[in-house]
């Protein structure tokens, strides 16, 4: 059979190995030496950008939005069991359709508009995890997210558990569910954004697909 | 086996011996089986480097079943092997008709080995997207990080940008509490780098009083590492230190910013980001339209297609490329990957095609191999199958 | 399952009312009438990518939710059995007869005791009615388990997902006809005066309907709230049974669009459904629908029925033959018809019963007729398997191996095949013996394997994989070394079988035979497996620019010709003999079926192309078998050097005598 001097070359061989691998030294100070020529098609690097911009504080400010039209543009059917929230108690968020669901009215369901694309799907939905409190997504991530048919266009369909906090909210609200759709169209951008706790979310889902079936524009 | 008595004698015959061969085989067969069931937890490119690109193996993580172990990894087992064959299977074997077809097959597969060897530190490979319209001639890495410094303010007098490079390999090491200063003589200030984070997320500072560093009002938070290595976002703070005055700075580096950290020293600006390493092409690529074909009536792709204009110098070209037919020009190859749609500046949606990008150049030499091996494979089986025919071709039976 | 899963699932929230029809319907009788069945046999039906014959859909609907792809059951007072297109015919025609065919396999009872139904049998088939009364509550586990990520369901709520989709498939196809029965529902007290203008005397109704209620949406827009509207609601439940499925893949798209505009056929739901979406209908697509209707309104009247069906089937393929993408119809409804692989199990079952009857007389005529006579049944297996392989490479015009389900099929028939050569070559029944264990596990793995699946078996490819150039080439040559490993694990299978009850000696001309085929297996597989494996990288570095990437299915390949070098260099330097050569070849084996089916079941990587419920069972229990076959092996290894010691103390002892 095998002759057994193998076993102690081999363990001698990874020995040498494991030496070779481990003596580079940190260096406390070290030289650049490396350089490239930027490729004359890259864009220009802005300069003085605050850290909001640089990681996409400021794309989270969309319930401010100006301008409430006088009319409500939209139909819709209100799902059974909820209720629509008395017209004061959102302040200057531009909210077309503002309904609250659930025993205590303590889930949240509403859809706003914003003109133009609001910074486009991949802030939209990066604050919206910001408020759960969950890492953003990255464009890969962002392109795998699946679509419901909203309004007659393909909109990208979220959900997120987590912990909610709400804009102004002193403290995050535990173990909630965030449900959202978000339609990114030339004209305005329309959200529609569930939140509550993650039962009573649980709960009313198809409420919450046949809400959003349910709207339709005004002609 | 006849017995050797000096020292090299010894090792030649230990190197060159069935028996190591078999042994380094099983374990390559072992640290395969190891790398392959790994990856549904951790993914591929973390089981490659701790399995395949490693010199020892030193914990198995299947699930709930770790274990501390001491196995080859799969650099060591390949330098062996090829130690092996070379010894073996090239130098010790009997050379007569009968062995031809070894000999040939063994070379190829050593050959093999080297490309590999080969492709493993020569080879450039990343990608390149590009939007509907846009042009560009540099592909990115997938995997390595780098930080780069640029001067913005004053721009340079011909126009060309010149970017500083700091390898990934020296800042990577620098886990929480770690840190290393970078200097060079052309800029006015010195760069510490610290605290480098393979994924995590620039977060604002809600209490003041958090001891926690901050710079702009934001502390990175660490975050757990996905086993899908391209979706982990690195980061690390820096601190920019004047040479002349000793004023610092300290600012975040994140793989996702929207814009580079800027800074201003005495009267210049620089521009500081932490990125993947950029390549440049002797070639520029500008898509002009991209198609996606489903299989009728699902979802299914059936062919991407782009249409792109290559420039050379000053001469234009129109190509295609496509699934399984990329672009090879000057040592470089453009593969059509994937693509992404996203709403473009006027709204309506933009399409985005992701080439792959590789230059290697041990490219074609598997091919080489290939045919070699085959060649010397038949060579040798159609030896022993006409031996073994003739051998049991029918005549009395034979007595155990 | 994208835009419509959102309508399906609002419907499915709503009571079952599926009209209780009082209108006439078919006779059984045309139902199973021979020429009706065989043409809509041969209607074009595009699915899944590709053009294909109703019989094929039929099939494989009856195969999903039955388990089979026949239904036998009392109907009208008489046992009969059903074929697939018989069935889907009933269902179309006949609602009130399908509500009570036992369609729905449940493999476990307790999926029907969670939605409050009776159970009957731990496995057993239920019909329509009888999982009626738990509707509303498997309606609500599936919202429940919408919630659940795929891959996290447990076995148990993939199955009641599973039959909640089925079941609401099926309501689906019985009310295929509504469109044409009562479009806006029976109880039409809410529909808007307009619309129920009767067309004139003589004209299709829906031909008619549809673009008045274009013209209805048009001037009353609110009304467009299928949620708010019971009527638009009944005429949205027609929609969705005219296109059959919530599935946007899977709907009926039996008619071809008008010559060059697209390539997508439309279901006649979609007609239905574009009223709804844009307010205006195509006239093609009306045109072909109105024929559709009339059809089933020739239901009653045999010849009528017959001459409108022809009618309908002239006019999909005279609109589709510029583009010709139904040339393949017939051949498919043949290649189903004479059921190439049941058959070559057949044949590959009787071959190995009078092999074994061999074995009972080696010696004499008996003996040697017998081998004969299996020999001949094993060729026409192959023949058939052959024959099957190669239709389906005609239907799909591409090489043979593109799914996991293929190559079960060509590595069955290349193992029958090299079974048969290398008794050809050495006339000891030791090829054959292989051949007939190939053939018979192989195919009854196959059909197995598409019964778990229950989908069509011809699949379109996904881009990167359409060339015929490496499909021909890297796959076939991968398989091919998967086969020759599989032989040789078998030939181990027989030597340590038949050491352990005895019947081969170590050392004797079998166990000599065994061990020199099984040798050249393992080379052969080392060649076939190696250059396939270097193909694959070729193919990759040609087509992504990276030769090696440690994929699971490459490491798979990898490892099966790793363990292959190990086997001959362990041989050539002499540290295995007979029993531990065909030990490793028993690994071998392993391997290669962990390569062939257990890496696909990791679910990562880019050879990940599908995940089958039940795989792991049937794995684990191969590797099992193996592993007892290796502590047999072990077993005669001790019990090889026990006789030797003995021997070797005998000759001691009789030495001593002398």
């Amino acid at each position: 059979m095998m002759p057994p001097r193998f076993p102690f070359v081999l363990a001698a061989i990874v020995a040498v190995g494991l030496t070779a691998a481990s003596c580079r030294k940190l260096d406390e100070r070290m030289e650049i030496t490396e350089s490239r020529e930027v490729s004359a098609y890259a864009s220009p690097t802005k300069a003085i950008v605050s850290s909001a911009d640089r990681f996409y504080e400021k794309a989270a400010k969309e319930e401010q939005a100006p301008e409430v039209p006088k009319e409500n543009p939209l139909n819709w059917t209100t799902p059974a069991g909820w209720s629509e929230a008395p017209p004061s108690s959102t302040p200057g968020a531009m909210r077309l359709i503002d309904l609250r669901f659930g025993e205590k009215l303590e889930g949240e369901c509403y859809l706003s508009a914003m003109p133009g694309k609001a910074g486009g799907l991949e802030a939209n939905v990066n604050r919206w995890r910001t408020q759960m409190g969950l890492p953003a997504f990255t464009p890969e991530e962002l392109q795998k997210l699946p679509t419901k048919k909203f309004l007659n266009r393909d909109s990208t369909f979220v959900t997120f558990d987590g912990d909610f906090k709400a804009v102004g909210a002193p403290e995050a609200a535990k173990g909630y569910r965030l449900l959202g759709v978000v339609q990114v169209a030339p004209e305005f951008t329309l959200f529609v954004k569930m939140t509550g706790p993650k039962e009573t979310v649980e709960k009313n889902v198809a409420a919450f697909d046949q809400f959003c079936q349910s709207i339709s524009i005004k002609h | 086996m006849t017995k050797q008595t000096s020292i090299p004698a010894k090792l030649f015959a230990f190197f060159s011996s069935f028996g190591l061969a078999t042994v380094v085989l099983t374990f390559l067969l072992i640290i395969t089986l190891l790398g392959t069931l790994e990856q549904v937890e951790h993914g591929l490119f973390d089981s490659t480097k701790k399995y395949f690109e490693s010199y020892v193996v030193t914990s198995v993580d299947l699930g709930t079943w770790k274990m501390p172990i001491l196995l080859p990894g799969g650099t060591l087992l390949m330098q062996v092997l090829f130690v092996n064959m070379l010894c073996g299977a090239v130098i010790r074997i009997r050379k007569s008709p009968r062995t031809v077809g070894v000999l040939i097959s063994h070379l190829s597969i050593l050959f093999m080995l080297f490309a590999g060897f080969v492709s493993q530190h020569y080879k450039k490979d990343g990608n390149l997207a590009l939007f509907e319209g846009e042009k560009s001639d540099e592909f990115q890495s997938y995997h390595e990080s780098v930080i780069e410094i640029e001067r913005l303010q004053p721009a340079a007098k011909d126009g060309k940008r010149i970017a500083m490079v700091i390898d990934g390999a020296s800042f990577q090491d620098l886990s929480e509490g770690k840190g290393r200063t970078f200097t060079s003589n052309d800029l006015p200030f010195d760069l510490m780098v610290m605290n480098y984070e393979e994924n995590a997320e620039p977060r604002r500072v809600k209490d003041e009083s958090e001891k926690k560093w901050q710079a702009d009002g934001f502390y990175l938070q660490p975050l757990p590492k996905k086993p899908e290595a391209e979706l982990n976002l690195d980061a690390a703070y820096v601190k920019v230190i004047d040479k002349k005055t000793k004023e610092t700075q300290l600012g975040i580096i994140w793989r996702a910013e929207a814009v580079p950290w800027t800074v201003k020293v005495g009267d210049e600006m620089y521009a500081f980001e932490l990125t993947r390493r950029k390549w440049k092409l002797p070639f520029a690529v500008r898509l002009d339209k991209f198609d996606r074909e489903v299989h009728p009536g699902t979802e299914r792709a059936r062919k991407f297609t782009s249409h792109i204009t290559k420039f050379t110098g000053g001469r234009e070209e129109a190509k295609i490329i496509t699934m399984n037919e990329p672009l090879r020009d000057s040592g470089h190859v453009l593969f059509q990957a994937s693509f992404s749609q996203d709403q473009g500046s006027a709204g309506a949606p933009v399409s985005r095609s992701i080439f792959a990008v590789v230059w290697n150049p041990a490219d074609q030499w598997p091919l080489y191999s290939l045919l070699a091996v085959a060649a010397g494979l038949l060579i040798h089986m159609a030896g022993q199958l006409t031996r073994f025919l003739s051998r049991s071709k029918p005549k009395a039976p034979s007595l155990a | 399952m994208k835009t419509l899963s959102l309508i399906t699932l609002l419907l499915a929230l709503l009571a079952n009312v599926l009209p209780a029809s009082e209108a006439k319907e078919a006779s059984l009788e045309l139902l199973r009438d021979k020429e009706v069945v065989d043409s809509f046999r041969q209607f074009p039906v595009q699915e899944g990518g590709r053009i294909k014959p109703l019989d094929t859909v039929a099939r494989f609907r009856l195969l999903r939710y039955h388990g089979k792809q026949s239904i036998t059951a009392e109907i009208e007072g008489q046992k009969t059995t059903l074929s697939a297109m018989e069935w889907l015919l009933v269902t179309w025609f006949r609602p009130d007869l399908a509500k009570n065919l036992p369609v729905f396999v449940v493999d476990n009872s307790d999926a029907v005791i969670e939605i409050g139904v009776k159970a009957k049998g731990k496995r057993d088939r239920y019909s329509y009615n009888e999982l009626l009364e738990g509707r509303t509550s498997l309606m609500k586990k599936m919202q429940d388990l919408r919630a659940i990520e795929e891959k996290l369901r447990t076995p148990e709520q993939r199955a009641l997902g599973k039959l909640s989709l089925d079941f609401l498939d099926y309501e689906m196809m019985m009310s295929h006809f509504d469109f044409a029965r009562a479009p806006l529902g029976e109880d039409t007290k809410n529909v808007p005066a307009e619309l129920l203008t009767p067309p004139p005397a003589g004209q299709s109704r829906i031909a008619a309907l549809l673009p008045k209620m274009g013209e209805y949406f048009k001037a009353h827009p609110e009304a467009a709230a299928p949620m708010a509207n019971p009527w638009l609601r009944d005429f949205y439940r027609t929609m969705l049974g005219a296109m059959m499925s919530g599935n946007e893949e899977q709907v009926l798209r039996i008619f071809p669009p008008a010559e060059g505009k697209t390539e997508v056929w439309q279901s006649p739901g979609h007609v239905l459904q574009s009223v709804l979406e844009t307010g205006s209908v195509d006239a093609h697509a009306l045109s072909l629908l109105t024929q559709y209707e009339a059809l089933y309104n020739a239901r009653l009247d045999a010849p009528a029925f017959k001459a409108k069906l022809k009618a309908f089937h002239d006019s999909v393929l005279s609109t589709e033959a510029a583009r010709h993408d139904a040339r393949h119809v017939m051949l498919e409804v043949g290649y189903h018809k004479a059921d190439y692989f049941y058959n070559s199990l057949l044949y590959f079952v009787s071959g190995l019963l009078v092999l074994a009857l061999s074995w009972a007389a080696p010696t004499g005529g008996w003996g040697k007729w017998s081998v004969r006579l299996s020999a001949l049944l094993l060729s026409i297996g192959l023949i058939y398997a052959t024959v099957g392989i190669v239709i389906r490479c005609l239907i799909m015009e591409r090489p043979p191996i593109t799914t996991l389900y293929e190559t079960i099929l060509f590595i069955t028939a290349t193992g029958v095949l090299i079974g048969l050569l290398a008794e050809l070559m050495t006339r000891k029944g030791i090829g054959l013996t292989v051949a007939a264990f190939a053939g018979t596990a192989g195919m009854f793995l196959s059909i197995r394997f598409m019964n778990m699946e229950g989908t069509d078996t011809l699949q379109q490819l996904q881009a990167v994989l359409i060339t015929n150039f490496w499909l021909a080439t890297h796959v076939p040559c991968i398989n091919l070394g998967y086969a020759a490993g599989m032989v040789a694990a078998i030939l181990s299978m027989l030597y340590i079988v038949q050491r352990v009850i005895g019947s081969v000696k170590v050392g004797d001309a079998r166990a000599k035979d065994l061990t020199r085929i099984g040798y050249g297996f393992v080379m052969a597989g080392l060649f076939l497996s190696l250059v396939g494996t270097i193909l694959g990288g070729i193919w990759a570095n040609y087509s992504w620019g990276r030769f090696w990437g440690w994929d699971p299915k490459e490491n798979g390949a990898l490892m099966i010709v790793l363990m292959n070098l190990v086997i001959l260099h362990a041989r050539l330097g002499g540290y295995i003999r007979e029993v531990g050569f065909h030990a490793c070849n028993i690994v071998l084996g392993m391997i290669v079926v962990f390569s062939w089916f257990g890496v696909n079941q990791l679910g990562v990587g880019l050879h990940a192309y599908g995940f089958t419920d039940g795989v792991w069972f049937w794995l684990g229990m191969f590797w099992l078998s193996q592993i007892v076959l290796l502590l047999g092996a072990a077993f005669v290894s001790w019990s090889d050097r026990q006789s030797k010691k003995q021997k070797a103390s005998l000759r001691g002892a009789v030495a001593q005598m002398n």
